[in-house]
């Protein structure tokens, strides 16, 4: 059979197409951002002076990858650094972590942390003015601060870091880099 | 076995992208627009509203004019955008909208539109038209604005442009422009839609909740039913003009030139118009040239770097947190050389005292630059030093010597005198499929622009760009950090203040 690769008829193989998927899944990149903590030296932010750092043993940045982890599988990792000393990116398998947009829901957790309405997710998070992640948000919210968004804690630990404000968003792909784009949460 | 702090050294966590696949390494490839790289995406689609029917008919008389040209109303990201809110333009001259009275206020809805009369945030008008004022419907949902321009400078004429995304949420990425001129004793408005997401996941609302219509308070003007509302003037086919998806297209070409040179590409971006529709602001980050682009990711084998001094720079101290305050080193004049930076001094690069050193620093030692100031109006400059520095910065990683983020500043006592500072300058190559590249004489060495030389070499013999007879296309590395993006785009602003 004649070679039509260079011909009209084997245009369609000469085309490019965006994708993730080149040996690996199809992966969602996500922006964490902490408002007071910076993760880049393992410190409240306002510890300006502080000497310890993201590698270290424990540091919470370590402790969000692992929480991450519990969810979904994490295929790239970014790290805090002196441009950003308050978040990080990573991506993901975009089918694992239950990745699905709310409507706007309250979070009402229960003593327990637990979803008042025991709901699975999206209906819990109906009208809380966030767009969520399910899982993810859930061990976030556990390992940033034990309790509701009230600061009310419910449990006594040693670790617990008393971060009630974070932001995730979805980068969005905007050609010259990937940005920050719409709240996750 | 004690469960005790024997086992902390498992418990780090270092930044990777080796999960399942190799450690990535992004890269941003950029050309002059003239080039085609994308394809005539900013044409769009236009329509003309009849003022007295409020019909539309297509292919109106509009073409689209830039921002720089126009004066900007509004401007508002990161939580300062436009959300479920209107604004109010006066034009100069009168307008009537569907009989009613003559008027020259305008009202834009946040949610995409515009209405007449009384200032409007609806979103759900097809589903309630019999409320609400007379307006228009543009791709309305639960959008935001972000940016507004005006345009009278053309006389009879009065232009307006909105700029926002079709998600609320979204705050800090346009995806949804479009235009509106009015022409004064005309009855007719023509609009130009020039970004619109094709993907109904980029909108808040549901597919069917998207509308385009125009409604004179009490029926949609047409008579279409609710069911046809929401695409009743939607050509989404229109929008997407682009001509990367074609066969042989730039974009397939460079893609083929980077694969062919070797590279694994594990994850490749969609090409963009850096300025248009996706012009992004975030803070102080605004890139201002409008160049085509996308972003790809490869497996980086990058490793082993080499660096060579370049150039050795040596200017004359005199005095230790005396003049500028406490941790600075002064110097006696401005620095006269280096690369094409505004000072040729470089945040994080090596600097060596020698000669009778004084302030407590230690002669011979190698110290690093931590920051850099000018002093006695800017007619001499002014340096902290470190002690320590990190070679791994962002997803790169030094030779040793060379520099990288310095450490906690060096506090120098209180002193004068008379000491000579050398300054070193490398160049770098990590080598690799992509050949990387820097100079630290010409970024600081927080923020490195690095400039993979293999790869745009594999992309000239391509001729993909034909004979570079238009202006500029060039390939960055783009590293991680708040985002992924050329290092040197974000050394110009503090994103820490979240």
């Amino acid at each position: 059979m004649a070679n039509l690769y260079n011909t009209d008829l084997g245009g369609n193989s000469r085309k490019a197409k965006p994708s993730s998927l080149f040996g690996t899944r199809q992966l969602k990149f996500i922006g964490i951002s902490l408002y007071d903590y910076d993760l880049y030296t393992d410190s409240p932010t306002e510890d300006h002076q502080a000497t310890t750092s993201y590698l270290d043993s424990n540091s919470l940045y370590s402790k969000i990858v692992t929480a991450i982890q519990e969810v979904s599988e994490i295929y790239f990792l970014g790290a805090p650094n002196e441009i950003d000393r308050h978040g990080f990116i990573f991506a993901v398998a975009a089918d694992t972590g239950q990745w699905q947009y709310s409507e706007q829901g309250d979070i009402d957790y229960n003593e327990n942390g637990v979803d008042e309405t025991d709901d699975v997710y999206p209906s819990r998070y109906q009208n809380s003015g966030y767009s969520a992640v399910n899982d993810l948000v859930d061990r976030l919210w556990n390992l940033f601060f034990k309790g509701d968004q009230n600061g009310n804690s419910f449990e006594e630990r040693e670790d617990v870091y008393s971060i009630d404000d974070f932001d995730l968003r979805e980068l969005e792909d905007c050609g010259f880099g990937i940005m920050p784009g719409r709240f996750l949460y | 076995m004690p469960t005790n702090s024997a086992g902390r050294n498992h418990k780090r966590t270092k930044e990777s992208s080796l999960f399942g696949t190799r450690k990535l390494a992004f890269y941003t490839v950029t050309a002059d627009p003239e080039y085609g790289m994308i394809g005539n995406v900013q044409q769009g689609y236009s329509f003309r509203v009849s003022t007295i029917t409020g019909l539309v008919t297509f292919d109106a008389d509009i073409t689209s004019k830039s921002i720089g040209d126009m004066d900007l109303e509004f401007e508002g990201q990161n939580g300062d955008e436009l959300d479920d809110d209107s604004y109010t333009l006066e034009l100069p001259f009168d307008i009537n909208f569907l009989g009613g009275d003559d008027t020259s206020t305008i009202y834009i809805n946040s949610n995409s539109g515009i209405s007449f009369y009384n200032d409007s945030t609806d979103r759900e008008g097809p589903n309630d038209p019999s409320t609400g004022e007379p307006q228009i419907f543009i791709a309305n949902n639960d959008a935001n604005l972000q940016f507004l321009y005006t345009d009278d400078s053309v006389t009879g004429e009065y232009r307006v442009k909105f700029r926002g995304n079709t998600n609320y949420d979204n705050d800090t990425v346009v995806n949804l422009v479009w235009e509106a001129l009015f022409r004064e004793g005309e009855d007719y408005i023509d609009f130009l839609v020039t970004a619109q997401p094709t993907d109904w996941n980029a909108y808040d609302d549901p597919e069917g909740d998207v509308t385009w219509g125009v409604t004179d308070g009490n029926n949609w003007v047409d008579g279409r039913t609710l069911e046809e509302r929401g695409t009743s003037f939607a050509p989404f086919t229109v929008v997407s003009d682009e001509n990367w998806a074609q066969p042989n297209s730039i974009y397939y070409q460079v893609v083929q030139a980077i694969q062919n040179a070797g590279a694994e590409i594990y994850w490749l971006g969609t090409p963009h118009n850096a300025s248009e529709p996706f012009t992004v602001d975030w803070s102080g980050l605004t890139f201002a040239d409008n160049g085509d682009s996308f972003t790809f990711a490869i497996a980086d084998d990058a490793s082993n770097p080499v660096a060579t001094l370049d150039e050795v720079q040596t200017y004359t101290a005199v005095s230790t947190a005396t003049i500028v305050g406490p941790n600075w080193v002064e110097f006696n004049g401005l620095p006269t050389s280096g690369g094409f930076g505004s000072n040729g001094i470089f945040i994080g690069q090596p600097v060596v005292f020698s000669g009778t050193v004084f302030g407590g620093l230690v002669a011979g030692r190698k110290y690093y630059v931590a920051d850099y100031t000018t002093y006695d109006s800017g007619n001499k400059f002014a340096i902290t030093v470190s002690e320590t520095v990190n070679p791994e910065v962002l997803d790169i990683t030094y030779p040793a010597g060379v520099g990288g983020d310095p450490g906690l500043e060096f506090v120098p006592t209180v002193d004068t005198g008379s000491m000579t500072a050398t300054f070193y300058n490398y160049e770098i190559e990590w080598g690799g499929t992509a050949g990387d590249t820097a100079s630290s004489c010409c970024y600081n060495l927080t923020a490195p622009g690095i400039v993979p030389q293999r790869f745009i070499y594999a992309v000239n013999q391509s001729g993909a760009f034909g004979n570079n007879e238009y202006g500029l296309w060039w390939i960055d590395r783009a590293n991680p950090s708040y985002g992924i993006f050329p290092a040197w785009w974000t050394s110009g602003f503090d994103i820490n203040e979240p």
